[in-house]
């Protein structure tokens, strides 16, 4: 849906919307809307989801190689992110305008993902200093209904659920060579521990209040931003602030808490499902 | 990876996420498949206007009352044959092949004498001369604003096809050409009326009549310009206290009566006192109460039912919903499982209602409109 600037009398009309805790779709400020995730929809990827929220919709997907890992770290794998919106989403997204907002969600997703060290890399490691895999997540944004943070995240924590790599066992070959074996038992894979991959909550200031999952016509009347990298274990893996205006520290520490309430119920709910998804196929 | 499996979980009613795989999402309606194929004939050969007798043709046309048929009758997809080449003219929509006249996109088929086209579900808004819409200024150009119309080019509204403040007619000076950005900014949301379509293929629109103008205060949402039927009222005041302009092209407008009231006194009285200043709303007429906030959220929702639905939208299927749905939380209507089941709340009523054909003709006519998707000119 290619949504275009508000008129002022749009834009006051929303303000006082949230100002009254209820928005032009009849949620309150901390109401998500909902939202259909698919999972392993693109089979040559090792893991792909979709997210469909409201009108935004993104596909994720996730390609494995073997690499050498990072002599920094030589007993984890790496993740590498990138995103893509389709100059169909919006016109925005036409020409250069795309560049700049591809680096920035696919930079972010990178810092509360990657950079946090919640993600426990630990079992992609083949081999320490030799050999780990490396995920490239790839995620498209078909069509942007708003809150593309969130959605991101949330889409990359679902493929990263549905990862699923073949299990390798290491022997020793001649001399200092060494072979793979690749197991050919399609049920021996080994999945993620996607216990500590975050997921993003955006709140966006509104006049004085802020809001959660802001659509489309709402980020038009956006002051500013916060996306707050929280996971299951309560913790904040990153944030990262966006528009022009300031928030004050109290402000801040309420959006802190608000992104906490608000992520753990999503995890909370999207681990269930996952859970329940994955029992059934088995 | 193949996993693939339904299921769904409900938070509350603040967070629901469903599963889904890509089997499930082909359980699309077939209408067509039950009524209108006879069993046996395959999907090639099945020629729905020419093949049949003359006979078998009347027949059909007599089964016009029943809302099914009709529809199953009037809908292809691409590559349905409609006729032999040479029956019927080409019209949009179609195109021949090996001897037959095939559509081209999925949509309606419209009949005018010997030429058939097919309208698109999902396509941009045409004008017509006479239709009412709502748009969204995009530019200010020489003499002129270019409007959003949902449609494949930018409508035109000259300065001369306005309404000047205070109603005075005179001709429009090149003072008048400086000061456009009075009347209308980019990003005004107007409400207008399709005056002229050019040799040219651009369309004209004018404001001349005191209901048209600058919408503020309320929302508007967009919908495939096919759900909205022509008809002789667009701008209703609904049961509950609610506004809405149901543009022809697909936008529609939704805000507060009583507040719209108040805000066209305001505004008259500011054309008639002092129409060389420039307009300025207070906020206590701008203001709008949460219990009306509720009332155009649950219409809004409403709209947005259908559309996922794709039913048609007019007021009595907008009021259908927004009664059915008077005691459920507005979140609710938002999630795909209980729109469905709202949706299907409203096929059972208009089967009832259909039962009782005899007693109430009228309103039953209405109803059944809403499942011909035929958008044709009612008068």
């Amino acid at each position: 849906m290619v949504i275009q600037s508000l008129s002022p009398s749009e834009i006051y009309f929303i303000q006082q919307g949230v100002e009254n805790n209820l928005r032009n779709d009849g949620r309150t400020r901390l109401d998500y809307r909902p939202f259909e995730l698919d999972i392993g929809e693109i089979s040559h990827a090792v893991g792909s989801s979709r997210i469909i929220l409201a009108d935004t919709h993104i596909l994720v997907g996730i390609k494995a190689d073997i690499s050498a890992p990072d002599p920094l770290t030589p007993n984890k794998g790496s993740l590498t992110f990138s995103v893509d919106c389709c100059p169909s989403a919006s016109p925005e997204y036409e020409g250069k305008g795309a560049d700049y907002i591809n680096i920035e969600l696919a930079k972010q997703l990178e810092r509360v993902m990657k950079d946090s060290n919640s993600m426990d890399l630990g079992g992609l490691c083949i081999m320490p200093g030799k050999y780990c895999w490396n995920l490239y997540i790839d995620a498209i944004v078909l069509d942007s209904g708003g809150n593309l943070f969130d959605a991101l995240s949330i889409g990359v924590r679902a493929a990263l659920a549905n990862t699923r790599l073949p299990t390798i066992r290491i022997t020793q070959g001649e001399y200092s060579t060494v072979d793979f074996e690749v197991s050919d038992d399609p049920e021996a894979m080994q999945s993620l521990d996607i216990d500590g991959v975050p997921i993003n909550v955006t709140l966006t200031t509104i006049g004085n209040q802020f809001v959660v999952d802001c659509s489309g016509e709402e980020e038009q009347c956006m002051d500013a931003r916060m996306t707050i990298g929280v996971n299951k274990r309560g913790n904040i893996c990153g944030i990262q602030k966006g528009g022009v205006a300031g928030i004050d520290a109290h402000t801040i520490n309420q959006m802190i808490l608000a992104a906490k309430q608000v992520g753990s119920e999503i995890l909370k709910t999207m681990d269930n499902v996952l859970k329940d998804h994955h029992i059934a196929t088995k | 990876m193949t996993e693939k499996t339904t299921m769904t979980t409900q938070y509350l009613s603040e967070i629901n996420i469903n599963i889904y795989t890509p089997s499930k999402r082909l359980g699309l309606m077939h209408h067509r498949s039950n009524c209108n194929i006879n069993a046996g004939t395959s999907m090639q050969d099945v020629d729905v206007y020419s093949n049949k007798s003359n006979a078998k043709e009347e027949e059909m046309y007599d089964d016009e009352n029943d809302p099914k048929t009709q529809f199953a009758r009037n809908l292809v997809t691409p590559g349905t044959t409609i006729s032999k080449e040479g029956e019927y003219l080409k019209g949009h929509g179609t195109f021949h092949h090996q001897g037959s006249l095939i559509a081209s996109v999925s949509g309606v088929v419209d009949k005018v004498d010997k030429l058939v086209s097919v309208r698109a579900f999902h396509s941009r808004y045409q004008g017509e001369i006479g239709d009412i819409i709502v748009g969204r200024i995009t530019q200010v150009a020489a003499k002129r604003w270019k409007v959003d119309c949902n449609a494949r080019q930018d409508y035109i509204l000259m300065l001369t096809a306005i309404n000047l403040p205070g109603g005075i007619q005179r001709r429009r000076t090149s003072s008048d050409e400086l000061q456009m950005r009075n009347f209308f900014v980019e990003n005004d949301l107007i409400y207008a009326e399709v005056q002229a379509i050019n040799g040219d293929g651009s369309v004209a629109l004018h404001t001349r009549n005191q209901r048209y103008g600058k919408l503020m205060n309320g929302v508007l949402v967009s919908v495939p310009p096919a759900l909205i039927k022509r008809s002789k009222q667009h701008a209703h005041t609904l049961d509950c206290g609610v506004d809405i302009i149901l543009g022809v092209n697909g936008y529609i407008w939704i805000a507060d009566s009583a507040q719209q009231q108040a805000q066209t006194q305001l505004i008259q009285r500011h054309e008639k006192d002092s129409y060389d200043q420039p307009l300025f709303v207070p906020p206590q007429v701008k203001q709008v109460s949460r219990e009306s906030r509720q009332k155009i959220a649950r219409v809004r929702n409403a709209i947005h039912i259908l559309h996922t639905h794709y039913m048609l939208i007019h007021t009595r299927s907008i009021m259908e919903i927004y009664n059915m749905t008077l005691n459920m939380p507005l979140t609710d209507m938002l999630t795909p499982n209980k729109a469905r089941q709202i949706i299907t709340a409203v096929h059972t009523n208009i089967q009832e209602r259909m039962g009782f054909k005899d007693d109430n003709e009228e309103n039953d006519t209405d109803m059944i409109s809403q499942f011909n998707h035929d958008t044709e000119m009612n008068d």
